[in-house]
Formats: structure tokens, sequence, C-alpha cells
């Protein structure tokens, strides 16, 4: 039997075992090794089908951790901009995000009026490096009401995507107001993102609201100059705004 | 999980947004002394600094030499919708938006112009220039043309406060260095060192075709450009 088809029954059986839930949505998988024992075929051949699943969005490979079914490869842009992965892959550039840090922390003045809810709250925020071939688009800074997601601390959001996370919670978004303005980058965002101490920026503000205008998430946005459009270029057709990037399917 | 290296930069930050409020503080009142919130606060002045440039970035105070911090006015809400058709834009309106004519006209303005409409068209465009006011605050300088075949057609196309709806509009922003702007511009815009501006596009087509541009270098600092997106009209309109 050819080496191809081979990879192709070895990685049909794996998609079986995700599929009739042995390896459930949000765990690993078997390690390389034991995958190679159980099907008596060499380490290699698994990596080439895993790697087949991967380019499916049907496994997540996490560095240093293993490998993860994952259910959906939506990007958290998608929150905000639905075909923000598909304009980025079209112009050549493969989309990647790395979590720069998350923690759980009291509403105070700032999410209190943003969120209407006590100062005292507890809010969960994240807060992102955006990636297209590992060029510096964008920093996300994401602030969700800590009780909206169930065990939101123990989530790992190299995995799963907080748009995910929304499905499973029975979040679901219905109008997002954006606001755009210019500011400066400095310090440690500056060079993340590559950019000279003090240049200027675009920031967006971003406020999703659920059916029963609820305010499902905050996120602050500082994007680079050469990967704006794909977050403020527009188009306005019988009296309505839309993102470009909103309107890819 | 690595502490973010900002973070502390950005809890001063929401601390004296905080302090503005609670104190209310007004357009041209003084913030304390820069030992008055580190010694508050328990950080160097150093930090305390990092967190004020952040809040003087985004146009909430500014730096006067040698005597302190000051609150600037607050930023002016616009419609991204309505943005070539400002009367349309009541809230805009309602907070005191005049405009005045200039005749500064940068290159980079034209160039964009010439490359869409060509020397000719744009030669016989009816063009626009106007300083936009909020107030006394100069918010923008906004230059329109529309092309000659079609003022036949739709009249005063930018004048009107509706939009037709057999135009389609597409718009850009994109972030322009204040430092790079012509002096004129710097000087009718009344720019700070801090000030950013944003270059707002729109191009309005009727049947495929461009029959108007609004370029209009707007301080980004002093503004915020709204707009709100309903999920079901996106996902209707593809």
């Amino acid at each position: 039997m050819a080496i191809e088809e081979k990879t192709l029954e070895i990685a049909n059986l794996i998609r079986e075992k995700i599929q009739d839930k042995t390896y459930p949505y949000g765990s690993a998988i078997p390690s390389e090794r034991e995958l190679a024992q159980y099907f008596n075929v060499t380490r290699n051949l698994i990596r080439s089908a895993i790697d087949s699943l991967i380019d499916e969005s049907i496994l997540k490979r996490i560095h240093g951790k293993g490998t993860y079914v994952t259910k959906t490869d939506i990007d958290d842009t998608a929150i905000h901009f639905k075909g923000m992965s598909e304009l980025l892959n079209e112009a050549g550039f493969k989309p990647s995000s790395k979590v720069l840090t998350t923690l759980t922390r009291k509403a105070k003045y700032k999410y209190s009026n943003i969120f209407h809810v006590g100062e005292d709250t507890e809010m969960f925020q994240i807060i992102r490096l955006r990636l297209g071939n590992n060029l510096p688009i964008s920093i996300e800074n994401t602030t969700i009401p800590y009780h909206s997601i169930k065990r939101v601390e123990d989530i790992d959001f190299q995995v799963y995507s907080l748009y995910d996370m929304f499905m499973i919670n029975g979040i679901s978004i219905q109008n997002i107001e954006h606001i755009f303005s210019s500011t400066r980058i400095h310090g440690a965002y500056a060079k993340l993102l590559n950019r000279e101490e003090d240049a200027p920026i675009i920031n967006i503000k971003i406020t999703s609201f659920t059916k029963t205008h609820q305010i499902a998430e905050y996120t602050e946005v500082i994007v680079v100059p050469e990967f704006s459009k794909y977050y403020t270029d527009g188009i306005i057709k019988n009296g309505i705004f839309n993102l470009t990037s909103q309107l890819i399917t | 999980m690595p502490k973010v290296f900002n973070q502390l930069s950005l809890e001063v930050e929401e601390y004296i947004r905080e302090y503005i409020a609670v104190n209310r503080l007004q357009p041209g009142d003084k913030l304390p002394a820069e030992r008055t919130f580190s010694t508050e606060l328990g950080i160097t002045r150093g930090t305390l600094r990092h967190g004020l440039e952040l809040l003087i970035s985004d146009g909430i105070i500014e730096n006067r030499k040698n005597s302190g911090y000051y609150i600037c006015p607050p930023k002016i809400t616009r419609e991204l919708l309505y943005y070539c058709f400002p009367y349309k834009d009541r809230h805009l309106i309602q907070s005191g938006y005049r405009v005045t004519p200039i005749n500064a006209i940068p290159d980079r303005i034209q160039n964009i112009v010439n490359n869409i409409l060509g020397p000719i068209k744009m030669e016989k465009s009816n063009t626009r220039r106007h300083l936009e006011y909020v107030n006394d605050t100069p918010i923008s300088i906004t230059y329109t043309f529309q092309e000659p075949v079609s003022q036949a057609l739709i009249p005063y196309l930018f004048e009107m406060d509706t939009i037709p709806e057999e135009l389609t509009v597409t718009q850009s922003i994109r972030v322009i260095d204040a430092e790079y702007a012509e002096p004129e511009i710097i000087g009718l815009l009344k720019l700070n060192p801090p000030d950013t501006l944003l270059l707002i596009s729109n191009f309005v087509h009727y049947r495929n075709q461009i029959i108007g541009i609004c370029l209009s270098i707007c301080v980004g600092t002093r503004i915020n450009l709204v707009t709100e997106i309903d999920l079901k009209n996106a996902s209707d309109g593809a």
C-alpha cells in the first residue's frame, strides 16, 4: 500500500475516534508514540496523519503540551470581523495569535462604566498579539464578565477561541459597536508590534451586545498601518454601514 | 503566565481617568502635581509618567511645558455612516458643528483625486474645501470632489442631507504621520505635538463609477468615529 494511502487511512481512523468521542472535544489525543504502537505503524506515518487533520482544523498542536481536539478554527476576530481570517489568507498571510496574558480582576471604575456593573464585579481579561506570517498585526485586549463563561480561568486560549466559548455558553452576539480613533504607541506594545516608540497608530474600541442588549465583551484593538484596512474598511449601501471584513461568508 | 509589561501603566491610566470623573474636572482644569499621584499610588514618577503618556496620546490630557497637566475638551463623536454627509449626523450638529472655507490643499489629497478621476475631470469637479469645527475646536479638514458628468444627475451631491439610495460608498481609515503634514494644515488644525491624524476616504459610486470623492484629514485625538453593526444585516447583505 502506498504511504499516502496508509496516511489517509490512519487519519480517517483518528477522525472516527474524534467523531465517536473516544477523543472528545477539548482533550489531547494520545502521543505520537502511543498512537504508533496502537495502530502498529511508524511514528512518521502518525505524524503526517496528524498534520493532515491539523490542516483540516480538527486538531491543533500546542507546543510543549500535545495535540488537541478543536471544534472550529474560527479565530476570535470572527466575533468582530467575520471574514478577517479569510481576507488575510487571500492576501497570503497565515493568521495566528499569541496570548500575552490572561487575568481575573475587579471591574473598578473603567469596566463598571462600560458593562454597567458594580465596581467589585469580577472580570476576565485576555490580551493577545495577532500575527500574519509571524508579522505583527494587532494587539487585542478583551474583557468579559468573569461569570459569563464557566471555568473561564481553566480555558487554554491557545487552544480554544472565545468565540467557541460564547457558543458553548449560549451567548450570541447581535450588535457590535466600533469606535475608531488614533493614539500613539509606547513601551512593550511598541516593541511587540515592531513600531517605533510614540508611533501613531489606529485604535478601535469594540463593544458586543447580545440579543437582550447585555454587553458580552469589550475589546480594545491597536492595529499597525499595514494591516489597518482589514479592520477599518467599510461599505455603505442602502443607508447601512458594514465593514468589508463582515461581509465575507 | 507572564505579567503584561504595560499592565502598570494601564492601571495608572484607569486611576487617573477615575480621578478626573470623580472630581468632575472640566476642560482646562489642572491635574494635581505628579508627586501627589505617585505618592498616593506608591509608584515612581517614571511609572506614573508612562500612565500619563497614555492619556496624552488618547487626547484626554495635555502637558503644558513647565506648568502641568490639563484636561482636554471631550472627544467629539461622529457617525462614520454620515461622514461625508455631516448634516445628516444629528448628534454632530447638536454638538456645535460648523465649517469655514479654506484654500490650502495638500499634495497628497490632489494626488489621490488625480489618480482616480484624472486631471481633466478633477479640474472640472465641483470642489469644496472646508475646515470643520465643533464649537471652537478644529476637528478636520475635508475636501469633496464631484466629477462633472454626475452634476446634472445629482446636483450638489455633498451638500445633500440624505444619501440617495442608488449610491454606494466605500470608506477607509488610515493613520497619517502628523510630523509630515504641511505646515499650513498643522496651523489650521492647531495641532500639538502629541496629536495624531487620520485620513478618512469616502468614494461615492454610481453604477460602478466613482462620481464623488470625500477626503478628510481628521484629528484622531479629538474625535471618536462611531459605527454600529447589526450582525443580521451583515449576513443579509452578503
